[in-house]
């Protein structure tokens, strides 16, 4: 045992975070500490794995070192023990502890300097992004020679060599090993992924780089480019997704069947229902484009597995029922983890409610965009707080409204709901459209 | 043969606490922890500009005697003795250059919350989070030089760090602040 990570802070986050640094090959686990509540052992089975990021991560964890080191993700602000401001930073130490001995802490700031993002500098001085699953590798590299007692006079120098390979990883813009400073602000992503880990559909394709991970991501960039507002509900679902989602996508890795099966029930319906909403709501698609995305959706979809409806399979998951006697085995060892996902409501609207519409039987394409449009309808978003800032909370709204303009109907159904959520946006959302004002 | 200026102390003249400037943070500052906004009003009694360290480096909260620490410099409390950094990687602050004879407000964003240390089992950090509120004095700490502090390329931290606490000199203030109401 080498690493535990707190359960204090933001915990979920550096689960993610190593999560990435794994390349999400789906080896990486968790489990409690025997007499120690406040922390968990993160686990890495299987060989060393060839990779870079992934095999360092692989020795940290399964190398018995003297030292045990503990992650801690804070959300910027004062580390209570080294009394240190970590906003914008990431910092190790050691600690003596009476009757334990050393251990190396790791506190960094997930919180990304309050949003305001945290840049470094590459070769030419120019500010690049310093995303949270680079910042804990540049850390675990300090804490790895830190365990070994191997600490370099400058040890910011392999810190950053050992960051890099992890920006590689990410296609990221890499950092100048000879340049330690940085601070708040944004940078250049050089076109990079910033570690937001699909984990279910890179254990399902097999790779995190494969075309449907890419596409999801590009999704994402594409809905943060327009709304703000939409790019939070998309991170906040990513939270709930963290919850769950690597032990499904461990449970994949061993299982070639399963794989498969979510391959063709989830992933591919999921991809094909986020392509065709895309299509509708962020662009100006001319009918041939909507009309194969339609295509593509109804293709993707399956009424049944191995003779079981996946609606019936869907609706009982939902409701907490027993899966039906004979269900698929690889489905039904997954069960009690994807139950929890049920459980979460911004996931349960994210994924699941698509699932179980694609499982429904359609009769034409009219049906299938107004089954987008009452989905788009019902997102949670009131699960946000609304920008304090009034020229922002304007501006998100605006993006918004963009969404709806395949249908507003949809536009007002969601208004009316963000109305009774956020009485301080009533103008903004009349401003735009999603409401009308009673003598308006 | 020109002789160097003598530098006279920086003012710290007032201090105002208002709403926090949600400023132009990227979509995650919603879920930030709540600020509170400080406006620091300083004067340089100089006839050279002064670079003045402008972003906060530290700060704490003392609830019974109601003070706020505001440092804006390097120039802090070391860690704990139970603690041997391995790696903080300094900061080269951001500055703001104050005209000879002018004035000049700084604006800082300071937690609503601190995390404070509690006694704990288990390995993982043991802290509370206490509220920072009814301000009743800021201990302002600010450093500040006639030249620009600035990074060099191939520094280690140990050397920007010693460079960074020893680079000009810091003025120390203890002002009861004006509020302004949100």
């Amino acid at each position: 045992m080498t690493i535990l990570y707190d359960q204090s802070g933001q915990s979920t986050t550096v689960f993610a975070n190593l999560y990435t640094i794994s390349h999400e090959d789906g080896n990486l686990g968790d489990a409690p500490v025997v007499g120690d509540a406040t922390a968990f052992q993160i686990i890495y089975t299987g060989a060393a794995p060839a990779a870079t990021t992934p095999a360092q991560l692989h020795n940290l964890v399964n190398t018995a070192f003297a030292k045990l080191i503990v992650i801690t993700a804070l959300n910027g602000g004062i580390d209570p023990y080294s009394g240190i401001d970590i906003t914008g930073n990431g910092i190790t130490y050691e600690q003596d502890i009476p009757d334990v001995g050393t251990i190396i802490r790791i506190v960094y700031d997930v919180g990304q300097c309050n949003g305001f993002g945290i840049a470094t500098f590459d070769v030419n001085g120019n500010p690049i992004t310093t995303p949270n699953p680079v910042i804990l590798y540049h850390e675990l590299s300090h804490a790895l020679r830190g365990a070994q007692n191997a600490l370099q006079p400058n040890d910011e120098i392999p810190a950053t060599q050992d960051e890099n390979d992890m920006r590689s990883h990410l296609g990221l813009c890499i950092r100048d090993v000879n340049n330690h400073d940085g601070g708040c602000g944004a940078g250049n992503t050089c076109g990079g992924s910033t570690g937001n880990g699909c984990f279910i559909v890179s254990a399902a394709t097999g790779s995190a780089q494969s075309g449907e991970v890419m596409a999801l991501r590009q999704l994402r960039d594409r809905v943060a480019d327009l709304s703000e507002l939409g790019a939070r509900l998309i991170d906040e679902i990513y939270g709930e997704y963290y919850q769950f989602s690597p032990d499904i996508a461990a449970g994949l890795e061993q299982n070639e069947f399963a794989r498969q099966i979510v391959l063709r029930t989830v992933v591919g319906p999921l991809l094909a229902w986020y392509s065709l909403a895309g299509v509708l709501a962020l662009g100006r698609s001319d009918q041939a484009t909507i009309d194969q995305a339609a295509r593509d959706y109804l293709d993707a979809c399956s009424g049944s597995l191995g003779g079981f409806s996946i609606n019936a399979l869907l609706e009982a998951l939902r409701a907490g029922d027993a899966m039906p006697a004979g269900a698929p085995k690889s489905l039904t060892d997954l069960v009690p983890k994807i139950r929890r996902a049920t459980q979460l409501p911004l996931v349960s609207w994210a994924i699941l409610d698509p699932l179980v519409r694609a499982s429904e039987p359609k009769t034409d394409q009219l049906s299938i965009i107004d089954d987008v449009a009452q989905w788009l309808a019902t997102a949670p978003l009131e699960a946000l707080a609304p920008p304090r800032n009034p020229q922002r909370l304007d501006q998100g709204l605006k993006g918004l409204a963009g969404f709806f303009n395949f249908e507003p109907k949809a536009r007002r159904q969601i208004g009316d709901r963000l109305a009774k959520a956020w009485p301080e946006a009533v103008e903004a959302l009349e401003r735009h459209g999603f409401i009308q004002q009673s003598g308006a | 043969m020109a002789r160097k200026p003598r530098k006279k102390k920086l003012k710290i003249t007032s201090a105002t606490i208002r709403p926090a400037d949600p400023g132009t943070a990227t979509e995650t500052a919603e879920d930030a922890p709540a600020q509170h906004g400080i406006a620091v009003d300083i004067d340089n009694p100089n006839d050279t500009p002064l670079h003045v360290w402008a972003s906060p480096r530290g700060y704490d909260f003392n609830s019974e005697t109601r003070v706020l620490t505001l440092y804006l410099t390097d120039n802090q409390p070391d860690p704990p003795a139970d603690i041997k950094m391995i790696s903080s990687h300094p900061r080269t602050p951001s500055q703001l250059v104050v005209d000879a004879n002018g004035k000049a407000t700084i604006d800082v964003q300071v937690p609503k919350t601190i995390r404070r240390r509690v006694a704990g089992e288990g390995l993982s950090l043991s802290f509370v989070e206490e509220p920072i509120e009814q301000i009743d004095r800021i201990d302002i700490h600010i450093q500040s030089a006639f030249e620009p502090m600035q990074y060099v390329v191939d520094e280690s931290p140990e050397d920007h760090h010693k460079r960074l606490r020893a680079h000009g000199d810091v003025v120390k203030t203890t002002i009861t602040p004006t509020q302004k109401q949100e």
